[in-house]
């Protein structure tokens, strides 16, 4: 074997569409992230509106059955299963706010001549603080959520 | 013809290994998959590589094909970062291979895979089948109400400079395939046109000599048209030549949604 | 219907939901009860109904958050499939799952204003 050669070791082909992979896959920056939280958040968000449109639905059948529903889904899982979904729920709106403001104002930039060393005005400053302030709000959003579910 | 075998003096000032020290390498760890020969398996092989300043990875790959096994599949052509051939993954990161410097990426080991999202025929050389069929399918030419007939072009056709602008950046795109091998959203939905061929279609439709704006907002407001972006800006990350293509897509989708041409 | 139609409606929804989720949340924490625990009892359940904003606000809240959450699963569900069949069966589903939930939250709204 030529001595240039120092290991040879098995490997997977390489297959489109791995959702592990795509998740994390350089480069890996902040709005890349910002895209994966915004779809598990929309799909938590989601199925978590599923049941409760039919949770909630329970009412009609009287005070008898709303109270053992109430009841059966006071504790401490649930209370963190709806943490959870108001700290998702207010990622995504206000990163959704980001992408609407990006889609249809002028914060995404103006063509202009490139010039090295070429930054993308899309991936400017302008438009990540902006994902600064929803990563903020989400914060203050849990915060928010402890105080409100636990009376802490 | 190995260049790098020739020594040149340094220009006085600048620094130099002295030539007691012995010659550094770097590994050069490169996937290697023949569908033909080894039942088909993929491979990682890693090779020992001289190093000296200024190496590229198209010039360590090089290397290995001159010295080492000259099987080894990949692209190139320029080696200056215009053609756009040498796309490739290089410590998991999409990359030009003649404009990234070994030094660059400090570190001994370097990885060279073939790009995400495209289907690999051999090594590090990928099919671009379905992202040159995105691109034809924008229609990347100006479209004029005289195309097709044979009568020449009775005038000149002006833009102020203001007009060049408004498109200017995206003409650089030198389709070299990075962006569509970054976009998590062309790594699953094969039909999405893509962020190269979208930032094309802006292209055209902010050119003040277009006159095709309805014909190519019919192909870009689909399913798997401009819509599809969600703004995960990696494309305009790894572009090599400041074209942007997230800015053009987004651009795009704003003079969709207002029904009339970028202008 | 034009993927922009689609996406000019989507932006609509997202509207309506930011201000109808804010009510509704606020409504649970604070507004008119004295805390969370307080906001699920029976009586405030059915007596936040009897109000016409509650129901306004709960009803453009369901069909809003229903259309935007089953568009964006659409766009998911179709990345990973093409073709015109995989189309027809994701619209399809996704407008039969909307139909259901959007009904039986009005079914919901309608018995508790009305009908308890």
């Amino acid at each position: 074997m030529d001595p240039s050669v120092v290991a040879t070791e098995k490997t997977r082909l390489p297959r489109r569409g791995r959702p592990i992979l795509w998740a994390f896959q350089r480069p890996l920056h902040l709005e890349r992230l910002a895209l994966l939280a915004q779809r598990v958040s929309g799909v938590a968000i989601l199925v978590y509106l599923f049941f409760h449109i039919f949770v909630t639905g329970t009412v009609t059948e009287g005070r008898g059955v709303w109270e053992s529903t109430m009841g059966a889904l006071s504790n401490p899982l649930m209370h963190l299963g709806e943490w959870l979904v108001v700290v998702a729920a207010t990622f995504h709106a206000v990163n959704g706010i980001r992408v609407m403001l990006l889609e249809l104002t002028p914060l995404v930039g103006k063509p202009a001549r490139p010039d090295y060393p070429y930054e993308a005005k899309s991936l400017g400053k302008g438009q990540r603080s902006v994902l600064y302030v929803a990563m903020l709000m989400t914060s203050l959003a849990g915060l928010a959520g402890v105080v409100i579910l636990w009376g802490l | 013809m190995a260049a790098d075998d020739t020594v040149l003096p340094a220009p006085s000032g600048m620094d130099t290994p002295p030539p007691s020290e012995s010659p550094k390498t770097i590994l050069l760890k490169v996937y290697r998959h023949n569908p033909n020969a080894n039942a088909g398996e993929a491979r990682m092989v890693t090779y020992r590589v001289p190093y000296r300043r200024g190496l590229t990875v198209v010039d360590a790959l090089l290397w290995v094909k001159e010295h080492v096994d000259p099987a080894l599949a990949f692209r190139y052509s320029c080696r200056m970062g215009i053609c756009g051939s040498c796309g490739m993954l290089i410590n998991g990161e999409p990359r030009l291979g003649c404009e990234t410097q070994i030094a660059e990426l400090e570190s001994d080991v370097v990885e060279v895979g073939p790009l995400t999202n495209y289907a690999v025929i051999r090594d590090i050389a990928t099919d671009f089948s379905d992202f040159f069929s995105h691109h034809r399918r924008v229609r990347p030419y100006l479209i004029r109400t005289e195309n097709g007939t044979l009568e020449p072009p009775a005038r000149e056709l002006t833009q102020t400079e203001a007009e060049k602008f408004a498109y200017y950046q995206f003409t650089m795109c030198i389709m070299c395939g990075l962006c569509d091998a970054a976009c998590p959203i062309v790594a699953f939905d094969r039909e999405f046109l893509g962020p190269q061929a979208l930032a094309q279609a802006y292209r055209f439709a902010a050119d003040s000599r277009d006159q095709g704006w309805r014909a190519r907002r019919d192909i870009v407001d689909t399913t798997h048209g401009c819509f599809r972006c969600e703004l995960a800006g990696s494309c305009s990350a790894v572009c090599p030549k400041g074209v942007d293509p997230a800015l053009g897509v987004q651009l795009l989708k704003r003079a969709v949604l207002r029904g009339r041409a970028p202008r | 219907m034009r993927e922009s139609t689609l996406q000019r409606i989507n932006y609509a929804m997202i509207l309506a939901i930011f201000v109808t989720l804010a009510v509704h949340l606020a409504t649970h924490a604070f507004l008119g009860v004295s805390g969370y625990e307080d906001s699920l009892t029976y009586a405030s359940v059915v007596g936040r109904y009897r109000a016409f904003s509650t129901v306004l606000t709960l009803g453009v809240l369901l069909i809003a958050a229903c259309f935007h959450g089953l568009y964006g699963l659409r766009n998911i569900l179709l990345e990973t499939r093409w073709g015109a069949r995989r189309h027809r069966l994701v619209s399809t589903a996704t407008r039969l799952l909307g139909v259901a939930m959007v009904g039986w939250g009005l079914r919901t709204i309608v018995l508790t204003t009305w009908g308890v």
